[in-house]
This record gives structure tokens, sequence and C-alpha cells, in this order.
């Protein structure tokens, strides 16, 4: 029998994409004024046309992630709290996907950068007594993750024992 | 669970028994042996709260134990049958602490306080006897005041240590979360009869130390401080209130004998499960450790020496023509050779004594598993059983070659790392009974596994396939592959003139660059070969078994119930071949088990196996 195990039920934000893509585009921006700023600034040295090939590439690597990359996360990106567990599926040209039980979870935070403010979204991240296995939910609505925050709290402050 | 049980601490050879039962111990100072120095009130009063922040320190009402207003789930731990009012008793460490401290520090200062003395080989001169001397007052002030200012304290609830004369640094553990305790002596140590305690808690990888306390009391303390944390974890699991026992000064009793404080009021007996032999030492050379150590030793040795031989050898030359030479190299590289052997016959076997001698791994029916070993400094290692997670077995190369293998085991709350070495370098057969005698405990459903049922340390493994065995190849001839070989096809076309252009032309590069090459990758294929052939999951009733390896193999063992979460992550390529890298973490040890490029239903399939419930629903 071939095992399975079925996708989370839930996407992120569709916030998440601009949000992505406005990320990625500052960085996008920041390699191009870089490389500009080298290519001008400094004088003829022999490997100036190899370096300036390799800044070239970063760009379009760049600008390929920042065009394609966003759409692509949003369709992996997804999640799933149930009373049992924390399960999460994220990833671009990796997936990853990222169980732990309730039972075993000892912090539950939320982070808001400042760009995830602008857009009001938030990420949750929840971790176990093992610091290979810390599960993030990226980009949900801010008020969600409020909500996902407090349940997780409730659902798991019922446990005892040490979660170990 | 009968509450009014007595302490199991009232032997009659124990020192420190405790007041009988139904006489309030509280502020009666008399009651104490009279090396249990009882601060006057005051004092402690004033200690206690810039400690703890204790408002009160007399004796608590009895709802509000000691304690309770440092942690939000003591209220999960309710059963305490009554407050720890009385026992505030701050205790020194012995007073052996400072000479055996202050040697500690000579250790450190021996270099500079002999370049003070002595200068630039100036010989004794004042001022280098009088900064020295201002050292050595220094220091002993140091470790006098450190002496002085550590104090620490046990009830029913918490351990609290108490350091710093002038900043005050108050650490306390609860009882629940007490993990494993070290003994640790040196030889000066253990002359005076003190040993180093270290204490392992929680997910902390620091652990409190206690400098050095009486071993009798040392005993004493670990004793309590496991079968206390045990007790107050059973009775929690249970539900069931009045597990706990007072401990009167501690309930312990002599190392052996054993007292269950855990209401159960049978004698804890202990199982011996392995002791260290002479013949293991036969595998003491064959760790690679050792050799490099050797190696390196005998390799500047054998500099110096060839240096002179030529030295020599250039001066009679002339003389007596090139036999001589010839006869004195091949003198000399015999000799270089049996030094560096017996060197490292010597150096590995007396390391390996130093460290393993007197090894005694013992299991005690009051939960716990203790390791003795050393030939001058003596550790002794004691871990709850409920927190032993797994077993982990290695066969380095050499070691392999002739039937040896090492076993650690890892648990939570042991410090940095998460593994305790358990067996040196021995017989095969010997680690995978003792690794099976670890393993073996009492299962979630109650029934004990004994060491036959253990089968995770022989079982074979399942290997990974076809596709993960193609990927191991390409990844390992990634570098002959996408390097070398585009280096020898660009290189000639390369237009003449470069920096490349007299190694290219030479005559031997393409010769001997290609010979190099197919060397390189019918060794790497070898390798994966290998690699794959090593490389294997298998799950038993108890535990997920994965070994790795090529020339060495590791066998990593981890408990069902151990796993605390699982990651999945396939790389593009991998999502090609539909294998996986597979981690399941855990609290102890590395904290990770990773199954790498296992296909993935296999790897969804032991997910599902071993965590039933967190997949219900997925």
């Amino acid at each position: 029998m071939i095992e399975t195990v079925r996708e989370p039920a839930f996407q992120v934000s569709p916030k998440a994409k601009i949000y992505w893509a406005v990320g990625d585009a500052i960085f996008l921006v920041i390699l191009i004024v870089a490389t500009a700023l080298g290519y001008f600034l400094t004088p003829d040295w022999s490997w100036k046309g190899w370096a300036l090939a390799g800044a070239l590439t970063l760009v379009t690597l760049q600008l390929v992630n920042t065009i394609a990359s966003p759409r692509i996360r949003y369709r992996v990106a997804r999640w799933e709290v149930t009373m049992e567990a924390i399960y999460t599926r994220s990833g671009w040209i990796s997936r990853e996907l990222r169980i732990a039980p309730l039972s075993r979870v000892q912090t539950v935070d939320s982070q808001r950068g400042p760009l995830m403010r602008l857009f009001g979204l938030a990420n949750i991240t929840v971790t176990t007594a093992s610091a290979a296995g810390p599960i993030t939910i990226e980009a949900l609505d801010e008020d969600i993750a409020e909500q996902v925050v407090a349940d997780l709290a409730r659902i798991t402050s019922e446990d005892e024992g040490d979660a170990t | 669970m009968s509450d009014e049980r007595q302490p199991e601490g009232d032997k009659p050879f124990d020192p420190y028994a405790p007041p009988p039962p139904g006489q309030d111990q509280r502020g009666v100072s008399g009651q104490f042996p009279p090396h249990f120095e009882r601060p006057a009130a005051g004092e402690r009063g004033v200690e206690a709260q810039t400690g703890n922040g204790h408002p009160n320190f007399g004796p608590p009402p009895p709802a509000q134990p000691a304690g309770a207003d440092h942690h939000e789930s003591q209220q999960a731990h309710e059963p305490f049958p009554e407050p720890s009012g009385g026992e505030e008793e701050w205790e020194r460490l012995s007073l052996w602490t400072i000479p055996v401290s202050a040697l500690q520090g000579l250790r450190y200062l021996a270099f500079p306080l002999l370049f003070a003395l002595f200068g630039f080989g100036s010989g004794l001169d004042i001022t280098g006897l009088g900064i020295a001397g201002v050292v050595v007052v220094v220091g002993a002030i140091a470790v006098t005041a450190a002496w002085i200012s550590t104090r620490y304290r046990v009830d029913d609830v918490q351990l609290q240590v108490r350091k710093g004369l002038l900043s005050r640094n108050l650490q306390t553990v609860r009882l629940d979360r007490v993990r494993s305790v070290d003994l640790e002596a040196g030889l000066l140590s253990r002359a005076l009869k003190v040993t180093k305690v270290e204490i392992g808690t929680g997910v902390d990888n620091d652990k409190i130390t206690l400098a050095s306390l009486a071993v009798p009391k040392a005993n004493e303390l670990r004793h309590f401080l496991l079968n206390r944390a045990s007790a107050v974890q059973s009775a929690t699991a249970k539900a069931s209130g009045g597990a706990a026992v007072r401990p009167g000064v501690f309930g312990g009793t002599d190392e052996g004998t054993g007292s269950a404080v855990d209401g159960f009021s049978e004698p804890a007996t202990e199982t011996e499960l392995a002791r260290f032999k002479a013949s293991w030492l036969r595998f003491a050379p064959f760790s690679l450790a050792s050799l490099v150590v050797v190696a390196a030793v005998g390799g500047v040795g054998s500099q110096a020496f060839s240096e002179v031989e030529v030295s020599i050898d250039t001066t009679t030359l002339e003389q007596t023509g090139q036999q001589v030479l010839e006869q004195s190299l091949t003198v000399a590289i015999v000799l270089g050779t049996i030094t560096i052997i017996v060197g490292w016959l010597l150096l590995s076997t007396i390391t390996y004594v130093i460290r393993w001698f007197g090894l005694r791994l013992v299991r005690s029916s009051s939960g716990t598993i203790r390791l003795t070993r050393g030939l001058f400094t003596t550790k002794s290692t004691t871990i709850e059983e409920s927190k032993v997670r797994g077993v982990v077995m290695t066969q380095p190369s050499l070691l392999r070659l002739v039937g040896g293998a090492e076993l650690s085991t890892i648990a939570t709350g042991v410090g940095q790392g998460g593994s305790v070495a358990t067996l040196p370098p021995s017989p095969k057969a010997t680690v995978l009974s003792v690794g099976a005698e670890v393993l073996a405990r009492e299962t979630v459903e109650g029934q004990t596994a004994t060491s036959e049922d253990i089968t995770a340390l022989v079982v074979p493994t399942q290997r990974h396939g076809f596709a993960a065995a193609r990927r191991l190849h390409l990844q390992n001839q990634w570098f002959p592959i996408f390097v070398v070989l585009p280096a020898l096809i660009i290189l000639p076309l390369l237009p003449d003139g470069g920096w490349y252009s007299p190694l290219v032309n030479a005559d031997w590069f393409f010769p001997v660059v290609t010979t190099l090459l197919a060397v390189m990758v019918v060794w790497l294929a070898f390798m994966a070969f290998l690699g794959h052939r090593i490389r294997g999951n298998a799950l038993t009733d108890q535990h997920l078994v994965s070994t790795t390896g090529t020339l060495s193999i590791k066998r990593e063992v981890l408990e069902r119930a151990g796993v605390i979460g699982w990651v999945i992550h396939q790389s593009f390529f991998q999502r090609r071949n539909n294998l996986c890298n597979l981690v399941a973490t855990t609290a102890a040890g590395s904290e990770k088990l990773s199954i790498n490029d296992v296909p993935l239903d296999r790897a969804i399939g032991l997910a599902r196996e071993i965590t039933p419930e967190p997949f219900a629903r997925f």
C-alpha cells in the first residue's frame, strides 16, 4: 500500500503573494544598485568583466525569483491546526512538510516585521523541545493569526508533562 | 498511596536520619546534625529575600509551598503532602572545596606563575616573587570567598543554589525537572573524600554545579534528587495525590541499598549491566583518535631523527659511499616505524585505561541507570531511566575491522550534546547486549520489555531503493563530473599563453590527471556503493532505527515515544524521484534523527506508524 498524507487544509493569506513579491523586489533593487555602484565607481581591474557577469547572473536569478516564486510559494504554502497536531507545508523549488503533536509544543510565538505590518500579516512559530523542529506558518492574516495563537495556547496549556 | 508512610531514610546507619515522623522539624535547629550549619534566623531571612523574593520567610502558609510563586504549572504537581516550611536549611559545600578548587586554579595559573617566578630565564627575583605572592593570596581569597558564598538547599519542591558574594545569583530547579546527576572526583578530591556534583535539568544544556560535597552527602543528594524526580512524575502521571514523602534532610541512604521514596516501599535493587574487562584493552589501539596523536608526535620525532641521520651521512658519504647511506636510511625507517607503533600502542592503551578503568554500568530498580568510570578522576553519571531515549552504536572503520564497537546513550537533560558515552571500544557482542539492556524498560503500555525483546540493535535495516542509490552515486561523482571533466575538456581549448599553459603543455599532465580522475571515480563509486548498502531504516516494536556509514557504521536507535515531531524535506531532484529526507525530531541527543533519501511513502508510513495521533486526520 502506498502511504500518503493529504495536504493541510488552509492556504495562507492571499496578500502573502504581494508581500513576498515586494520583499523580493526590494532585494532585487538592492542588488541592481550594488552592481551598478560596483561597476561605475571602481577603476578597471583584470577580473572586472567576470565580476560583472557574476553580478548580472545574480540579478537575473533574483528577477526570476521575484516574478515566479510568490505565486508558487502561495500555491505550496498550506497549514492546518487540529486538536492533536500542527501541520504545515512550505517551499518553492523544494518542499517541506512539518508536523508536530500539540502535546509536544513548548512555545507559541507570532512575529510581524515592518513590511508584514504594512500588509496586515503575521507569522506564527511553534517550537518543541527539539532545536530541529520549530514549525512556522508564514504570512497569515493578522486576525486569523491572533485566533490561532489563542487556540494553540489554550490547547497546549491543557497538557501536563514537560513535552519531551 | 500512603501519605503517612515513613520516610525510607531512617535506617539505623544513616547519620542524616530525619527526626521521627510526627515531630515537626520546623524551627527546631537542634534536630540537625552539627555539620548542617544552620545560619542565624535573621540572616536567613534577608538572604532569602534577596534570593527568591519570598516575602515571608517564616514557615509559609500550608497552601503555598515554597517555590509555588516561581512557576505557574506548580498546580499541576499539587500532590505534595506538606509544605516544606521548616526545612529551608541553606547548606554549605564541604570545607575541602577550598583546597580542591585552589589546586584547579593553580593548574590554570601554573604557567603565569612560573613565568613570574623565573622571568625570562633570569632566575628568582624579588618582583617576580612579589607578583606570584599576590596572585596566590588573591586566588586563595577568591577560592575561600566562593566557598563561603555558595550554599544550597533542597526541599520537597525544589533545589536552590546560591552563589556569589558581591553579585547574588540564585538558581532554582524544580525537583521534577531533574534528569541526571553527575559526580566527578579528581585525585585530590578522592583523597579528601569529596566529589563535584552536577545536576542536569529539563531541556537546559547548562548543568547546576556544586563544587565539592562529601561523598556520602553527594550520594544522598543524588539519590534523593533522582528518586524524588521519578516519584513526582509517577504521582503526576497517576494523578493521585500524596506520593511524595518529605525527604528528612534527605531521604537518602547509602549508595547501593537505595530507598523507594515514591511511596512503594520496596528497597531498590541494582543490576549490573556492564563492567570493565581487561580483555577490552585489545581494542584500545584501534581508535583513530589516538592514532592521529601518535602520528603527529611520531612525525615530529622522526623528522628530527632523520635530520640527524642525514647530517651524519653527508660527512660519512665521501668516505664510505652509497651503501652506508642506504643502510642508515633503512635503519631510520624501521626504527621510526617501530617507535610509532609502540608509541601508538602505549598511548592509546594508557588513555583508554585512564578514561574507562573501573567502568560499571548499573540499573537500579528505583528507575535510574548509573555509569561509573575513570582511573584517576572518577566520574559517575546517573540518568533517570525514563529519560533515556535511545542509543547509538558506532563502529569506526579500524574498530569494525577487528570486531569492536562503541556505545553511547542518548537521553534528555544530560547536558551538552545530550548523549553519554557508555561503552568504550569493546567487543561488538558486549555492545549489543549492553545496548539492549539500556533500551529495555517498562513500555508505555506497562509491559516490561526485557533485553531479549529489544531487536533494534540487530534488526536488518531496509535499504532505500534504486533511485536513492543512483542519487548517492550522482552526489558522490559531482566533483569529477562537473569540475574535473569540464576542466579537462576546456583547458586545451583555451588560447595559449595563460597561467595554465605550462601545466597543460607538460607531457605528464594528461596521463596523470586522467589516471587520478579514474582512481577518484572508482573510489567514489565504491564509497557510494558501500553507503547505499549500509544506509537503511527499520522500525521495531519500540524503536526507530537508522543506519549510515561507509567504512565505518553508525546505528542510531530512537525510542518511538521520544519522537516529538517530523520534518519531511524534498529537494527538486528528490521530488522527481519520490524520495525525501525524513527527520524525526526529539528532545534527546542531537535533537534529531535524520534518514536521508528515503522513499516518500516509506517515510510517511514510518511517521504514521510511530505517531498515529497527529496523523489521524491527515
